[in-house]
């Protein structure tokens, strides 16, 4: 991560009719990086890939790759590559012949097309197939050859546009590993767009969660997750627990006291007196008793769902708010349903956002 | 083939016919007080049914007390009709192409017609009754020269004015496979040989030799009639050699910049052909049928709608027609001879 | 159970098969009984004297050259039309599929009417050369090839563009950009993507074009008139007005021969083509 803007993108804009769906965007990628654009479908995550990739025209902004302009370039003269979300295997040709297409295309020696088509079936585990045409593979061959194919021609940048989406869930977390493994060998920079919290912080060294045609936050997986910028970004990435309020006193350490339904809590976040307010906290920072933090409330048990290793408890609050913990921990005896139970969370951990209208 | 100069007719002529009519009316021969009204079938072209019916039938129906039903359709059809039923004919009458009449000659399906049963044949023009009676023409629409007199000031005055470098790519003929293709066969053999219709027709060669002269001034041989007058009229083309009038005037009738010319050359008179069918009911309707349609009456009112000579030398010409022009007749035993030869040859040394 | 139920589908083929039998098969076999038929049995002397014959190697020519000209002339205006119209959408779709399947409501003769009216020396064609400077002066179009194969294409384009449309529609667009992507230019793309997938269209459209141009009759007799003889114009000639059915059947025999044979070899040749491209 020498250069940290090896794809500079500079106040990306782009609408279709009268819809704005890129409003400003910048973004900076360093080399070997993987960054994840992260958000709800709608949000301009994959028109955003699509700019890079030459794929449509922005209205305005600037997109540099390892120093060159790009703006004005075609698609083929890039050095970008795209795995797309359908795969895109040409159907009349065999595997090897879909890895060795840009190969083929850029004019390359036969004895390295041979060579590179070779490796690359190496590297994603379908020498077997090589021969066989891509419509008689199953879902996880196809997404092998579609990633082979698009690093075949060693591409400055390569662009994933929710590669997995298709696949089910247990193949897809094997996929996920094995191609973060891969791009980190083969020192790839990536951009993956995904609608999936988990993935984006299983693969990333960076998320971008966007919304609204706009980059919310663009930090470490972790960061974001302890540290959401916005309540979209506490929303979207993780599970929360949320309780509005109002503001009632704030001090110098950046500490605010809110009016709840449940009671004073306390904090994070600087506020005047009077501001409506909301809070988060994550359901796993919540424990049962009065020793995880200042912050005690005694709302109302619904329900426990087991989930193997872990265990959520769904609370309501007095105004019919849901409330969520999560532990690993063995939950305390004697706990029913319709009955108060007493939990607590550090100020630390609950989070104050500006309240949205309500 | 013959030929003969036709006759100029006068006014004076006209009411002559219109009163022999009024007699022969009231001096009706005896068939008229028959009791009950008989059908008498006539097998025809479809394209004549609406003079037939309009002119002719009321007119005759009411004369005969009978019935007349008009079967209209193509002439080879008649034919079929008349060999299938050869043994017990249903037709009385048929109203065929010259051609096809020479083919029923052969197969002895008709009945020859005489003077005595028909008298209006004694008022026939020449060249009129062929085959020593077994068909008359009561009918005769002529083929000349048709040309777009947007283009063409004065008519063609003769055939080979088609042959002046003018009129490259301008000129249209049937195609030999029609039937009216076949005069410029002829008129092309009189045209190479400079000799007489009559002794120039059989001249196939020299006819064929001439005709290469026109085809850098042709524009297509057609297959299709209504096609080629609407280059004409569109100017396309400048003339159609061999077109047939009843079409020709109709269109200028319409008001199409059509005019039909009768040449010095001389012109084609296209067979109309009546006959009686051989063992057929009501011979005696069917001659006087016959006799009515070659009669001057009949003929005057018909000549005009159908834009065609009459034969009938008492009938006037209708106003248009030509009066003076040189009228050859077809040889159509001598075609029906030779007809797949000549489209082979014409097939092969006319083509593009 | 499945066989029982696939067993019952195949009767529902039954009256189209039955159909095609008596009115197709049943004449077809007639038509070729009757050219091998002489005036002492069997005989093939209806087809040697055909052959023996320069001129009717000359209407062969004629038959083939048209056909090929108006097959091309379909797939190189046709092509990019299929192309367009898949890619289109909403209104702009709609209009376009109407403009190319309204004119197969408009009869033949008609149409080769209206093309009379356009190609003639003042007709819109001319104009348009001579005002282009291409032309010095009109020239004949009408009754001359160029004019039947522009007339003949016209007839038949829709032929041509619906195949390739069927199948360009099911072509994912992706392909498209996935070939970009991979650093391929558009010409390389559109040879090494586009042609091959829309092979098989391409192939239907040239036999559906190829059959129809090489057995038309109406426009090349309209268009081109008599001094132009096609096989087809040849056989139905000798049916309908000289009554020599023993050589229409020959002509159309060896029309029928020619035809599928070029059909079913171009077919193989464009598939072996389109495999090892």
């Amino acid at each position: 991560m020498s250069d940290p803007a090896f794809l500079d993108v500079r106040q990306a804009t782009k609408s279709f009719g009268a819809t704005r769906v890129l409003d400003g965007v910048d973004l900076a990628v360093g080399k070997g990086e993987f960054v994840s654009l992260l958000g709800p479908s709608g949000c301009g995550k994959t028109t955003l890939l699509r700019l890079i990739a030459g794929l449509a025209a922005a209205d305005s902004g600037r997109f540099r790759l390892d120093g060159q302009e790009i703006a004005a370039l075609p698609p083929h003269k890039r050095d970008v590559g795209v795995v797309f979300q359908s795969y895109a295997l040409f159907p009349h040709l065999t595997v090897a012949e879909n890895i060795a297409f840009g190969l083929k295309a850029k004019g390359a020696p036969a004895g390295v097309i041979a060579e590179t088509v070779k490796q690359f079936l190496g590297l994603v585990h379908m020498e077997a197939l090589a021969d066989r045409s891509v419509r008689a593979l199953s879902g996880g061959q196809q997404q092998r050859v579609a990633v082979a194919r698009a690093l075949a021609v060693k591409p400055k940048l390569l662009l994933l546009d929710e590669p997995f989406s298709a696949l089910d869930r247990k193949l897809r977390e094997t996929m996920q590993i094995e191609l973060r493994r891969l791009l980190r060998e083969l020192a790839i920079t990536a951009i993956f767009v995904t609608h999936d919290q988990d993935e984006a912080l299983i693969m990333s060294d960076r998320i971008a969660v966007m919304n609204r045609g706009r980059i919310e936050q663009f930090e470490t997986p972790e960061a974001i997750y302890a540290r959401p910028a916005t309540p979209f970004a506490l929303e979207f990435v993780g599970l929360s627990t949320r309780i509005a309020g109002t503001v009632t006193a704030y001090d110098e350490a950046g500490f605010v006291t809110v009016d709840t339904p449940q009671g004073q809590l306390v904090a994070r976040g600087r506020f005047a007196a009077g501001s409506p307010v909301l809070l988060g906290i994550r359901p796993e920072r919540i424990r049962f008793g009065t020793e995880g933090g200042e912050n005690r409330i005694a709302p109302v048990l619904r329900d426990i769902v087991f989930q193997g290793a872990r265990v959520q408890a769904h609370f309501v609050s007095p105004d019919d708010r849901p409330i969520l913990i999560e532990t690993s921990a063995a939950l305390p005896a004697g706990l029913a349903a319709g009955m108060p139970v007493p939990i607590s969370f550090a100020a630390a951990d609950t989070l104050a956002y500006p309240a949205e209208a309500a | 083939m013959t030929s003969h100069s036709g006759h100029g007719f006068s006014r004076r002529d006209a009411l002559k016919t219109g009163l022999a009519a009024g007699i022969a009316t009231i001096a009706a021969p005896g068939i008229l007080r028959a009791q009950a009204p008989r059908e008498l079938v006539i097998g025809g072209a479809a394209s004549h049914k609406p003079w037939v019916e309009t002119h002719v039938m009321p007119f005759f129906e009411k004369k005969y007390n009978c019935k007349i039903n008009f079967e209209g359709t193509r002439s080879l059809v008649n034919l079929e009709k008349m060999q299938k039923n050869k043994d017990k004919p249903y037709l009385s009458i048929v109203q065929m192409d010259d051609p096809v009449m020479i083919l029923a000659v052969k197969e002895g399906l008709l009945e020859p017609i005489t003077p005595a049963k028909v008298p209006n044949m004694a008022k026939l023009k020449p060249g009129t009754v062929h085959m020593d009676g077994m068909w008359a023409n009561y009918l005769q629409p002529w083929q000349g020269v048709a040309y777009n007199t947007n283009v063409l000031k004065t008519p063609p005055a003769a055939w080979a004015e088609a042959l002046d470098p003018k009129f490259k790519g301008r000129i249209i003929v049937p195609s030999l496979q029609n039937t009216e293709g076949l005069p410029n066969l002829f008129m092309f053999a009189h045209l190479a040989t400079g000799k007489p219709m009559v002794e120039a027709y059989k001249e196939i060669d020299a006819a064929f030799k001439e005709l290469q002269k026109l085809k850098p001034n042709l524009l297509t041989v057609y297959s299709q009639m209504p096609q080629a007058f609407s280059l004409l009229e569109q100017g396309e083309a400048h003339m159609i050699l061999g077109a047939l009038s009843s079409f020709g005037m109709q269109r200028r009738l319409d008001g199409a910049p059509i005019g039909m010319a009768a040449p010095k050359e001389g012109i084609f008179p296209v067979p109309s052909g009546i006959a009686v069918v051989k063992g057929g009911p009501h011979t005696d309707l069917a001659f006087a049928y016959i006799n009515e349609l070659l009669g001057s009456e009949v003929q005057s009112k018909i000549a005009g709608p159908t834009f065609a000579m009459p034969t009938n030398t008492d009938t006037p010409v209708p106003a248009g027609m030509p009066t003076d022009a040189k009228i050859h007749t077809i040889d159509w035993a001598f075609v029906a001879e030779n007809r797949t030869e000549w489209v082979k040859r014409w097939d092969r040394e006319m083509a593009t | 159970m499945n066989s029982l139920a696939g067993n019952r589908v195949i009767w529902l083929a039954v009256p189209a098969l039955g159909f095609l039998a008596i009115f197709y098969a049943a004449p077809l076999f007639y038509l070729l009984a009757r050219s091998f038929i002489g005036p002492n049995g069997f005989s093939i002397g209806l087809f040697t004297a055909f052959f023996a014959d320069a001129y009717n190697w000359r209407v062969i020519g004629n038959t083939l050259r048209i056909a090929l000209l108006v097959t091309l002339v379909c797939l190189t205006v046709g092509y990019p039309v299929a192309l367009a119209l898949a890619r289109s959408k909403g209104l702009a779709q709609v209009i376009l599929l109407t403009a190319i399947i309204l004119p197969l409501s408009v009869g033949v003769v008609v149409k080769a009417f209206a093309w009379q009216i356009v190609l003639r020396r003042d007709g819109a064609i001319a104009k348009l050369l001579v005002s282009t400077g291409i032309w010095d002066e009109p020239q004949r179009l009408l009754f001359t090839e160029p004019g039947l194969v522009i007339g003949a294409a016209n007839v038949f384009l829709p032929f041509m563009i619906l195949p390739i449309y069927s199948v360009v529609k099911l072509i994912d667009p992706r392909l498209w950009e996935a070939g970009a992507t991979l650093g391929a230019s558009p010409l390389y793309r559109f040879r090494k993507i586009i042609l091959p997938l829309t092979m098989p269209g391409l192939i239907s459209g040239m036999a559906f074009v190829f059959s129809m141009s090489v057995s038309m009759f109406v426009i090349p007799s309209l268009l081109m008139g008599d001094r132009f003889q096609t096989l087809a114009t040849l056989t139905g000639r000798s049916f309908l007005l000289m009554r020599n059915e023993a050589l229409g059947s020959a002509t159309a025999v060896v029309l029928l021969v020619l035809a599928v044979s070029i059909v079913v070899g171009s077919t193989w040749l464009s598939r072996r083509i389109g495999r090892s491209g």
